[in-house]
């Protein structure tokens, strides 16, 4: 089974200490949630992993082999969901694909998911954000990637297709590992296996809404 | 040869190419009716591609993260463009020596 380690994570800017010694594992089955209040750092934290922001320091090991972080990207072992939308919106749903996979074989995999067929010839800039943020998961979910960050993988969805993303997402989760943030807790609490918060630089490990209610990520009464 | 253009076979590559010379091409243009045609030629594979990427960088930045998930980054991506706008550099420089 395939293994995330992320060891000696230290982030700051300035003299603001963001993220502080922060360890972390996620293996192939897992899907891990990060909580945290708006500029703990959990985007920046998917993105140190990922390898578009610089740390301080970090150590990552896939599968016990260190992975130095200018070599995450080339290495395609980890895909990231952006917050924002990342796909040319001047092109149909059915150009983007093969932008991702060459490969007639796993285009079809994308073009016969749930849903796609009603949207395939509509430009991206004009689908809502439901199909827009499912269209892009699937994207990333079905490249090569054993380990996924999603920043936000909720944000301003539609009812109807959060309920797709999270088959999605469980469906993915068989053979990736997935580390997710988002504010939309009761989502989040329904499909992960762990949660950790981010607060005062530091990971605390969470088991329920009672805790970030005691972390002050939740007031009593929400 | 043969090998670097079967390993840019690839749309996305050629997405970003276009994309980045969609703002190379008007700049080269004005530098060559300014300064004539053999410095458009150069202007191209040179300049050119730095203000296709400032371009690219001020309208098109959350793009980069279709290139990051395909295993590209920003120096593989701009070698790739460097590389083909240079091979189109050089054919426009011996049609250019053949008319002249």
């Amino acid at each position: 089974m395939d293994v995330l380690e992320i060891t000696n994570l230290n982030k700051s800017y300035g003299k603001k200490i963001l993220l502080k010694n922060i360890n972390l594992q996620c293996k192939v089955g897992e899907i891990i949630g990060a909580f945290g209040r708006n500029g703990t750092g959990k985007s920046t934290l998917l993105k140190l992993i990922f390898g578009t922001v610089k740390a301080d320091s970090i150590h990552i090991k896939i599968n016990s082999k260190t992975i130095f972080p200018n070599d995450i990207i080339s290495s395609k072992k980890i895909a990231y969901l952006p917050q924002d939308t990342f796909l040319p919106k001047e092109q149909k749903v059915r150009e983007i694909i093969p932008l991702f996979f060459p490969n007639g074989e796993d285009q079809d995999k994308i073009f016969y998911s749930p849903q796609v067929s009603s949207f395939e010839k509509t430009k991206v800039g004009k689908l809502s954000l439901g199909q827009l943020r499912y269209l892009e998961l699937l994207i990333i979910g079905n490249l090569s990637h054993t380990f996924l960050m999603l920043d936000e993988p909720f944000s301003m969805i539609e009812p109807i297709y959060k309920d797709v993303i999270k088959d999605l997402l469980l469906k993915l989760k068989k053979s990736k590992g997935i580390i997710l943030t988002d504010h939309y807790y009761n989502d989040v609490f329904e499909i992960t296996n762990k949660n950790f918060i981010i607060r005062d630089a530091k990971k605390i490990e969470i088991v329920d809404k009672a805790d970030l209610i005691k972390y002050e990520y939740l007031k009593s009464n929400q | 040869m043969t090998i670097i253009i079967k390993r840019m076979y690839n749309k996305a590559i050629w997405k970003y190419f276009w994309d980045i010379n969609v703002f190379n091409i008007p700049f080269s243009l004005i530098i060559g009716l300014i300064s004539g045609l053999l410095w458009s030629i150069i202007i191209f594979s040179s300049l050119g591609i730095v203000i296709g990427y400032l371009g690219y960088k001020t309208f098109k930045n959350n793009q980069y993260y279709v290139y990051y998930n395909l295993g590209l980054t920003k120096t593989s991506l701009l070698k790739k463009v460097w590389l083909l706008n240079m091979i189109i550099s050089f054919l426009l420089f011996l049609i250019y020596i053949i008319i002249r």
